[in-house]
């Protein structure tokens, strides 16, 4: 079983989200800033590595967890990707992509472009950060529904 | 050349609609005619003319088998198609499963404006009826320029019969993709 979360730039959302999942970021408590500039990845994937796969670790069932960027087509090349496996013949239960942006605010995505796109990091990474914060919860959320398919996939 | 081989997958894409990409698919599958023009009804009878609702954008389809047994499929990615391949390929490969017998040819260096502004009008305005035969109409005005492409991917694949000596690969085949190309960035 392998899961890919997935956004924008495979740099915030998607990174934290997988940190969550392998246990490197506590679900229950925010991370400081400084945390989560400790977050392998986090606010720092380029433009030329879009469609990178990243590994985070391991989840709590053995599930191999990953982080991906997917650029501004992300619905589309979700489809893509999906439809691709299925052509083939990699069954459906073996993986799970999991939108990670939509649970983001504008405070996120600001920085996110402040610091990739425009390349004022200093600007940019503690936004995004503080952005993360704010939306700690709601990623939180996303993996525990993200594991609880998972737990339920491997028959738990 | 494919003869005993596995089967190559053959995916026309282009961006923004499907039309393009799912005519050549069809002539490759021998659904469309090489030798003569198709006529409007026979274009909007491919599957890939229809519109697709937005969540489905993207969907990789089938349109049938080559002469050579290659399995031809269509695509319109909307997306940036370097990043597309990568996640494709990246994540294909973490399932276990390889994309080197792939080839993706771009369609977009055959298509004319009349497809490309019918393709516009059916899915930025919704304009289905109306975006459909204008692309309908380029389609037939470029169509020998479609078989064209069409019979150079063969030629770059090795497929036999198909014309080899003046006509070179097709100026959208991106090769066989994958096969170490990955790259896990650190």
């Amino acid at each position: 079983m392998k899961v890919f979360y997935f956004c924008y730039g495979g740099s915030h959302t998607s990174v934290v989200a997988a940190a969550i999942h392998t246990g490197r970021l506590d679900p229950g408590r925010p991370p400081t800033a400084r945390q989560l500039a400790s977050v392998r990845h986090f606010d720092r994937v380029r433009d030329a590595q879009l469609g990178t796969v990243f590994p985070a670790g391991r989840g709590p069932d053995g599930e191999e967890v990953y982080a991906v960027g997917f650029g501004p087509g992300r619905k589309v090349i979700r489809q893509a990707v999906e439809s691709f496996l299925e052509m083939k013949g990699v069954p459906a239960r073996d993986y799970l992509l999991v939108d990670a942006l939509s649970r983001a605010n504008w405070v996120v995505r600001a920085g996110g472009v402040i610091s990739r796109r425009l390349g004022l990091v200093a600007l940019g990474r503690p936004l995004a950060a503080m952005g993360i914060r704010q939306v700690y919860g709601r990623l939180a959320q996303l993996v525990a529904e993200t594991r609880a398919e998972v737990a339920r996939r491997c028959g738990r | 050349m494919l003869g005993g081989n596995p089967r190559i997958i053959v995916i026309y894409h282009g961006h923004g609609g499907t039309i393009a990409p799912a005519v050549c698919a069809a002539i490759h599958a021998g659904l469309l005619p090489e030798t003569c023009s198709p006529t409007a009804d026979d274009i909007l009878g491919l599957d890939g003319s229809r519109v697709l609702p937005r969540d489905q954008a993207g969907r990789i389809r089938r349109s049938g088998e080559s002469a050579h047994r290659g399995e031809i499929y269509f695509l319109a990615n909307r997306a940036h198609f370097a990043v597309l391949e990568r996640a494709i390929r990246q994540i294909a490969r973490e399932l276990g499963t390889s994309t080197d017998d792939v080839v993706y040819v771009d369609v977009m260096p055959h298509t004319n404006l009349a497809m490309r502004l019918g393709g516009l009008v059916a899915q930025s305005l919704g304009l289905g009826w109306l975006g459909r035969k204008v692309s309908a109409w380029g389609v037939l005005s470029a169509y020998p320029r479609l078989v064209d492409a069409v019979r150079r991917t063969r030629a770059a694949l090795g497929e036999s019969g198909a014309p080899t000596a003046s006509s070179g690969p097709a100026g959208g085949l991106s090769g066989r993709v994958g096969g170490g190309r990955g790259s896990r960035a650190t």
